[in-house]
């Protein structure tokens, strides 16, 4: 049995209306937001609608808690000491509202292709693209760390232990320590460099959603720390389409504004005189 | 959660999104269902499968099935039959092809599950036949004529909804 055309085949004889309809059901995806709420749902080990119903009883709980807590302190005549509260005290309600952060794990490198276990499915759009050495996508995990912001000061920062984009310079990773009270960063430097990390997975295999996600990445982190890297994957993802000329003026402009850039070689690479 | 699974959850979610789509999971309802499907993945052996989409396919098939029962249980959102006709490309862009995919979602929903899965998993999750097969659990030959139905019907059900020209209207063109 032969294996029959996809009606999104251009070549198949289905009416162009019905196509251009499968290709856009074949594009639907999560947004970077929803892709964001899928990862750090699927870290729970407890199903989506339980964690936020047990979240609200904890928030509820804590927050019984908390008043509790203020009116000893109170009726014993502590409400107004200096002494901070101590470590055991009811946790606030953020710690316990908020999703756990840290769904993408801030040292996965940009370029990493995880341990692969879809070999089987390896041809298809969907997984991710094996890159061979000679046209492997803009990597940061091959290149010396670089200080931010620019231009590049006379020392070198220390050198992290790993060099990926994931790791967003100018964002302190957040500790665990952290006073749980902290307003929750939004959106998060987590979401830039997912969004950014999407990207690079198709730079190679499928330019075009590359090159969507570059500008998704434009309008909802404007002045993302990543720029530099957004702007180096457009120009690849331009540079792949064969959209030469947008991509040279993208790279003349890249010069300018990131004279120091580790991309820089790269990107003239792809781009010959 | 391990820097592989979260690589592997972003790889996915694109395919488990679009499986859960047209296997009639509501829009409202989608982050939750892909949260099941990547939970049980988890739980149930995410890595080291061989045929890894067919594994994710099968808890994408259990998870919107139940999403759907829930959704008609609850009713959150009367059933509401969409306009029949759609307007043409040229008048609203993007929005035409946004309206004419619902008209889509709703003519997969006439069709049997079986048909449905064929259906979804070649020409939206890009499967190979082979794979549709294994993904599926059905023989292959079953899966060609499941796909041959589902073809049938969704151009009957589009051309219903004036969605796609009927064969007499393209004769006279």
């Amino acid at each position: 049995m032969t294996e029959p055309k996809r009606w999104s085949n251009p070549s198949s004889e289905v009416d162009p209306v019905l196509r251009s309809v499968l290709l856009y059901g074949r594009n639907l995806e999560p947004t970077s937001r929803q892709l964001q709420a899928i990862l750090r749902g699927s870290e729970q080990r407890r199903p989506p609608a339980l964690r936020r119903r047990f979240a609200a009883v904890v928030v509820a709980a804590a927050a019984v808690a908390c008043v509790g807590v203020a009116w000893a302190g109170y009726a014993s005549g502590l409400l107004f000491t200096p002494t901070p509260p101590p470590a055991t005290s009811a946790p606030s309600p953020q710690s316990h509202s908020t999703i756990p952060s840290s769904p993408v794990n801030r040292t996965t490198p940009l370029s990493a292709s995880p341990a692969d276990p879809t070999d089987a499915n390896s041809e298809t759009p969907n997984t991710a693209p094996r890159p061979d050495p000679a046209t492997a996508p803009l990597s940061t995990a091959d290149i010396p760390p670089r200080p931010h912001p620019e231009p590049a000061p006379a020392t070198p920062a220390p050198a992290p232990a790993t060099l990926d984009l994931a790791l967003a310079p100018a964002a302190a990773p957040s500790s665990a320590s952290a006073p749980a009270s902290a307003p929750a960063p939004a959106p998060s430097s987590e979401q830039d460099a997912a969004l950014l990390q999407q990207a690079q997975r198709f730079v190679t295999a499928d330019p075009a959603r590359a090159l969507t996600l570059t500008r998704d990445h434009e309008l909802h982190f404007p002045a993302s720390p990543l720029a530099e890297e957004r702007q180096a994957l457009r120009i690849e993802a331009l540079a792949r389409l064969g959209r030469r000329p947008e991509a040279a003026r993208d790279l003349a402009t890249f010069d300018q504004r990131f004279p120091h850039s580790i991309y820089r070689h790269r990107l003239h690479a792809l781009l010959p005189e | 959660m391990s820097p592989e699974h979260a690589a592997l959850i972003v790889e996915h979610a694109p395919f488990v999104w679009r499986v859960l789509v047209h296997l009639g999971v509501p829009q409202r309802r989608l982050e939750d269902a892909s949260q099941e499907v990547f939970l049980v993945a988890l739980r149930d052996g995410f890595r080291g499968r061989s045929a890894f989409q067919s594994f994710l396919f099968g808890v994408c098939r259990n998870v919107a099935r139940s999403q759907r029962r829930r959704y008609r249980e609850e009713s959150e959102i009367p059933m509401e039959e969409l306009p029949e006709t759609v307007v043409q490309p040229a008048q609203e862009g993007q929005l035409w092809v946004k309206r004419a995919h619902e008209q889509l979602l709703r003519a997969l929903d006439g069709l049997d599950e079986a048909q449905r899965e064929v259906f979804v998993l070649f020409e939206l999750g890009e499967l190979s036949m082979e794979e549709v097969a294994r993904a599926t659990g059905a023989p292959l030959s079953s899966c060609y004529s499941r796909l041959y139905v589902a073809r049938e019907h969704i151009q009957a059900e589009l051309r219903r909804r004036s969605l796609a020209p009927s064969p007499a209207k393209e004769a006279k063109s």
